[in-house]
């Protein structure tokens, strides 16, 4: 059955292209949506419904559709709830209905239909209620399989997504009448103007209308206007693009669909996620008709009329014999017009009891309803009552006009309200619901096409003069000014179901039926039913819902009140949202300079904040990890090792007053540090606890270097940038970080002279805890006497651009000695043989007492972070102190995150010792050992506790023991 | 004694890429100076150097200042004039940042993807510290059809991947439009 | 969100840190008591509505007091901290 007239605007006649729609090959016209060419196919059943699975046909042409939601399938993939009225038909287009097994014809779980008494309102929430045994065995797998709208592709979505920023003094939303008056204003006084359409192309309404526009066809003025704004620098149009949120600050969100409706896309992405930063916004989004809850209403075959009309004038679709159902005037103005056109209407019916009407070319039922609608897979005649008598139709399409709402959800994206408008029997939104964003046109409640272009120009003329701007003379387009009247229709009161949110299967009986259950608050009703909570957010149903509510409530509907407008308006796919998020976007990778070279030598990387940094070097033969990890803490203890260690925060602070600044943040007085000279160095939080360590070497007497940890570089650098803005911005210092200028190699063992000598020339003498200036050849570097080891150890920076040949070097010498490379692994093992802590002991929870540092803290001045941490609660018996852990059996297996319990207490928290936080086999010692934060730990060396890991089921018998387990008077590090 | 050659921050990557009407190249790494005025010294600086850049200002002489942070400055180039240090911390930033020119009538389309600045904003030059998704940004407005972007050395793989990702998308845009 | 930072301008939110409302700039000499440190710390204000707090706008380092509305969201503008205290 072909269902194509001839004309339409939107189609290019020339060009045919071919589909495919549940299997079967179709064909249509480019220009054609999926939904206007199943049309023109004679395609009405487009779905199966969320709950009942009951037939579904197309209700809108827009992006508010509830029904015609479609898998689209491309190259092995696909994106579900795809609206059939937003694709664009492409060549090879695949799309499939959802909803439905094994076809949409024949649907198995069509059987809930049947089963509807059963499934009404709340009916989750009363069915699955008990035993409760079996929710996890039955009621959860079987909600599972049948809820959902569509189904999920179960595999890695490869589809490219794109972000994207824009700035504009005015964003105009919506491309109709009133947008595009708006644009034009704006766009001819040179203001960066931004207007977005959700349509592909502008127009809005104006598209589907044969009305003259200044005496020209409206299409031809369209067509003018966009040329206009097209030729306009200042102007960028953005068409398939809905503006979904209005954020903080003028910021909205848009959603582009960029590559959805081509053939081949190629590397261009499917969607871009657009975030517009505009100083003034007018919101244009038109109006959206509203369905009437009527028996049978959701029978495919039944839509809006101002879908009829839009299926009609662009894309030439016949909708065969029409009854048209409305309750107001531009309902019948537009059922008159269409007629005119050629349209077979033949019936209009209307609630209102004093209709007449001449010349219509139909006949008109005044004070007459639809009850009732009939045909198995789509509409085939309608029931109407008039005058207590019914009597059938028969009729292809049933176009309903309830009137209509403004689109003003984006106006209450900041939690305002909008207010009932009696006349319009709508809600309309107030002036500055969001600062910067006006409603205009349609959007609030000026539905004539006159009115539009005057508001249009209205709101141009007040944004204009807020951004600085003399608005152009304009005159105001003359244009058809009908009048709006209408008597509100909220439901037709017959038997049989009557559907309100179409995409959730709620009926006008659930929202009476949650009233009656006691969920009569709008939000409560909303819950209870779903009502609104589809695709569609209830845009074509959130109306009709509200006002069944009030009245079996009793109340009016402003006493009702609305639900609340949040973001997105229309659907956004986690895959946009997320753009530019995966992978390296997500995590900027930071590389050292020898990452290369630790990669070719097989090294796995692991991450320690942004960076990468090797964990072991592997050797063919090795058994596991620990072989290798065991091989190179022996270097380090026999021989030498090298370890890039460029990752740690580097900060040059510079000037007169740097020794002054570095005392107010670091525990300790490093003004008194001689230079040359290297020290240990800890860094509190204002509220006492440990914020960070590491090392301050004053280089000159105005020139000192700090080190941070790796992970809390940017942590430090923020803390030093309050401190000095807050407290002392008069003082005469600088600081910079300088961690990406240096590259810097810790080498370690009992050969670490002998290796520096074979890089510098001869060995250096240089004293535990001291650095000096150091000449490679050409290349100035610095050399640090200092180890994180407990060996003899170096550490040698270089300016970063040799940092990846000093490595090369430094490797090839080691091996030499007998030593090599180390990673990750062995420096946490070495470390932990010496109880030096890192941030798995600083865990934001420990204070310098804790750690057994208490002496570090100067009692002769002030820093951060003093006051706070000797305060009562910081430093006592009750806290948990730092000790080391030796299992009984050496062998066994401790693993950090275990915890600590007294021998024969059972291991509850209520009788919590205390922690493990790092763990290691030491190849030094031959056993197992642990780092641990136990209570009063230090007074209780030698005691015996039990260690209970849960998530390895583990437990085992400690005993507690200092911390240092591994030369404990330092002697190896100093000598 | 060893000898040290050196390896430029974008010594594997590929480069130049070109996208459509976009080219990107790394630039010849040039000195840096990272220059700090103390407090209260910024009148003495500024008569020494000509002009200290105030935020966002770049300052083309014998050699170029570049507003780059919170009261700091980079000076690209040699021939920094003596005698500066009782004014300003001077710090040798010339192997910390890794530079990579964006050239072509898409330049700015292709740094919409990546930066929420309104770009057509700035002059040229001019400067802006700003982030590239996560990555710190030096960013320096050449004209309207040249951006230079410099980032932590350490960084300068993920800098590559994200221009080269927005380069691509927005080439292909272009073929379709 | 934008705010304003004195050395950058109107940037997107994504660029600052917040660390509360700007009362953390008044800090208590050594030997206060220390009812005065906890309030310091501890017992910050929050408003709902109009208050000044204190961000850090990463890219360029600079910290700033905002004058905002929590309620509204509305920024009035900011000043460095060497103007905010
Ligand atoms: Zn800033």
């Amino acid at each position: 059955m072909r269902r194509r007239a001839t004309g339409g605007s939107a189609l290019d006649r020339g060009r045919k292209l071919g589909f495919r729609f549940a299997a079967q090959r179709m064909e249509g016209f480019a220009g054609d949506t999926l939904a206007s060419a199943l049309l023109a196919n004679g395609v009405r059943l487009m779905g199966r419904s969320f709950k009942y699975h009951r037939p579904r046909g197309v209700l809108t042409a827009g992006s508010e559709e509830p029904n015609a939601l479609v898998e689209v399938r491309r190259d092995g993939q696909f994106h579900p709830n795809i609206r059939a009225t937003l694709q664009d038909l492409h060549p090879g287009l695949e799309a499939r209905a959802q909803n439905c097994w094994p076809s949409l014809r024949r649907d198995v779980m069509a059987v809930n239909d049947l089963l509807s008494p059963f499934l009404g309102a709340g009916f989750y929430y009363k069915t699955f209620m008990w035993p409760r045994a079996f929710w996890e065995g039955l009621y959860e797998p079987l909600i599972r399989r049948a809820a959902g709208l569509g189904r999920l592709p179960g595999s890695h979505d490869n589809s490219l997504h794109e972000r994207a920023f824009a700035f504009c003094d005015l964003l105009v939303i919506g491309a109709g009448p009133t947008g595009l008056m708006a644009a034009l204003m704006a766009g001819r006084t040179g203001a960066d103007v931004i207007l977005a359409e959700e349509d592909r192309q502008m127009g809005g309404r104006l598209l589907g209308d044969n009305g003259q526009i200044d005496g020209v066809p409206a299409a031809a003025w369209v067509k003018a206007v966009r040329a206009e704004l097209a030729s306009l620098p200042n102007v960028r149009l953005m068409p398939r693009t809905s503006i979904f949120g209005a954020y903080d600050g003028g910021v909205f969100g848009a959603l582009e669909r960029v590559a959805q409706h081509l053939a081949e896309p190629g590397l261009t992405p499917r969607e871009c996620y657009w975030r517009i930063a505009a100083r003034r916004a007018i919101l244009a989004s038109g109006a959206l008709e509203r369905p009437i809850a009527h028996p049978g209403n959701d029978r495919p075959g039944v839509m809006l009329l101002s879908a009829v009309a839009s299926y009609w004038h662009r894309w030439a679709v016949d909708p065969g014999r029409v009854v048209v159902f409305g309750n107001n005037d531009h309902a019948l103005a537009t059922a008159r017009r269409l007629a005119a056109e050629g349209m077979r209407i033949v019936s209009y019916i209307d609630p209102r009891e004093d209709l007449v009407a001449s010349d219509t070319g139909f006949p008109l039922r005044s004070g007459a309803e639809v009850v009732a609608t009939r045909g198995r897979h789509e509409l085939r005649e309608v029931t109407i009552r008039a005058k207590g008598r019914e009597h059938r139709i028969v009729c292809d399409t049933l176009a309903l006009s309830g009137g209509w709402n403004p689109t003003l959800a984006l106006a209450c994206h900041h939690g305002m309200r909008p207010v009932w408008d009696e006349g319009l029997a709508t809600f309309v939104p107030r002036p500055g619901m969001v600062p910067g964003l006006e409603p205009a046109g349609a959007a609030r409640g000026r539905f004539s096409t006159a009115a539009c272009l005057a508001d249009g120009m209205q709101a141009a003329r007040d944004a204009l003069a807020e951004l600085g701007r003399t608005p152009p003379d304009m005159p105001v387009p003359e244009a058809e000014d009908g009048g709006y009247a209408l008597r509100p229709l909220w439901e037709v009161r017959a038997p049989g179901r009557a559907w309100l949110d179409f995409a959730n299967d709620v009926t006008t009986k659930d929202v009476a039926l949650a009233a009656q259950e006691g969920y009569a608050s709008v939000e409560h009703m909303k819950r209870y039913t779903t009502q609104g909570m589809a695709p569609d957010q209830g845009k074509s149903s959130n109306m009709g819902a509200l006002a069944v509510l009030a009245d079996v409530t009793g109340g009016t509907i402003p006493e009702t009140g609305t639900t609340t407008f949040r973001p997105p308006f229309v659907p956004v796919s986690i895959g946009t949202l997320g753009a530019g998020a995966r992978g390296k976007g997500f995590r900027p990778e930071r590389r050292t300079t020898s990452d290369a070279q630790a990669r070719a030598l097989g090294a796995p990387m692991i991450e320690a904040g942004l960076w990468y940094r090797p964990a072991y070097f592997p050797r063919p033969g090795d058994a596991d990890w620990r072989a290798a990890c065991n091989r190179e803490v022996g270097f380090v203890r026999n021989a030498v090792g090298v370890c890039d260690v460029s990752t740690l925060g580097k900060i040059a602070v510079q000037g007169p007053d740097a020794g002054r600044f570095l005392d107010l943040v670091y525990t300790g007085t490093m003004s008194r540090l001689t230079p040359c000279r290297v020290r240990y160095g800890l860094m509190l939080r204002e509220d006492g606890h440990v914020m960070d360590d590491g090392t301050c070497a004053r280089l000159g007497a105005q020139d000192f270097l700090v080190t941070t940890t790796t992970a809390a570089a940017s942590e430090v650098m923020r803390h030093l940038d309050f401190v000095q803005q807050a407290f002392c911005s008069d003082w005469q210092l600088r600081f910079a970080s300088v961690t990406e200028h240096w590259a810097q190699m810790a080498i370690a063992g009992p050969l670490a002279g002998e290796l520096l000598g074979h890089v510098l020339g001869d060995v250096p003498d240089l004293p535990f805890m001291g650095c000096q200036p150091v000449q490679i050849g050409d290349v100035a570097g610095r050399l640090f006497r200092i180890s994180f080891s407990g060996e003899r150890g170096y550490e040698l920076a270089v300016p970063a651009d040799f940092g990846a040949d000093l490595f090369r070097h430094l490797v090839a010498l080691a091996e030499g000695l007998g030593g090599g490379s180390y990673g990750m692994e062995a420096l946490n093992v070495l470390r932990i043989e010496k109880g030096f802590v890192t941030h798995a002991e600083i865990d934001g929870r420990v204070t310098a007492f804790d750690l057994g540092l208490q002496a570090m803290v100067s009692g002769k001045k002030d820093c951060i972070g003093k006051v706070m941490s000797q305060r009562e609660g910081l430093c006592g018996p009750e806290r948990l102190q730092i000790v080391g852990l030796r299992p009984t059996d050496a062998n066994a297996e401790i693993h950090a995150g275990a915890h600590l319990y007294p021998m024969r207490a059972a291991a509850k928290a209520a009788h919590g010792q205390g922690h493990v936080t790092s763990a290691c086999y030491s190849p030094t010692l031959a056993t197992w050992l642990g780092l641990a934060l136990v209570v009063n730990g230090r007074a209780r060396h030698g005691e015996t506790l039990r260690l209970v890991d849960g998530l390895r089921g583990q437990r085992m018998e400690v005993t507690l023991c200092d911390p240092v387990f591994f030369d404990p008077d330092g002697g190896r590090m100093r000598d | 004694m060893i000898e040290l050659s050196p390896t430029g921050a974008f010594g594997v990557l590929r480069l130049p890429l070109e996208q459509g009407e976009t080219r990107l190249s790394a630039i010849a790494p040039p000195r840096i100076t990272a220059i700090a005025p103390y407090p209260g010294q910024m009148n003495a600086l500024s008569r020494r150097l000509g002009a200290f850049p105030a935020p966002g200002e770049v300052h083309d002489g014998q050699l170029r200042l570049v507003w780059s942070g919170r009261e700091m400055a980079f000076a690209f180039g040699e021939g920094l004039p003596e005698g500066l240090e009782d004014f300003a911390a001077l710090c040798d930033q010339s192997d910390a940042w890794a530079g990579l020119a964006l050239v072509g009538q898409d330049a700015q389309a292709v740094l919409a993807r990546l930066v929420a600045l309104d770009l057509r904003a700035l002059a040229a030059p001019s400067s802006a510290r700003a982030l590239m998704g996560h990555l710190p940004l030096l960013l320096i407005k050449e004209s309207d059809t040249r951006f230079d972007l410099w980032t932590f050395r350490s960084m300068a793989d993920s800098l590559v991947h994200e221009m080269e990702a927005a380069m691509r998308g927005v080439a292909a845009r272009r073929a379709i439009s | 969100m934008h705010l304003p930072c004195p050395c950058c301008g109107w940037r997107d939110l994504r660029e600052f840190t917040c660390i509360g409302a700007a009362d953390h700039l008044h800090r208590p000499v050594p030997d206060a008591p220390p009812e005065a440190w906890h309030d310091y710390l501890h017992n910050r204000a929050n408003p709902a509505g109009e208050g000044r707090d204190l961000w850090y706008h990463d890219p360029c380092g600079t910290w700033l007091v905002a004058s905002r509305n929590t309620l509204t969201h509305a920024v009035h503008g900011s000043t460095g901290l060497e103007d905010a205290r």
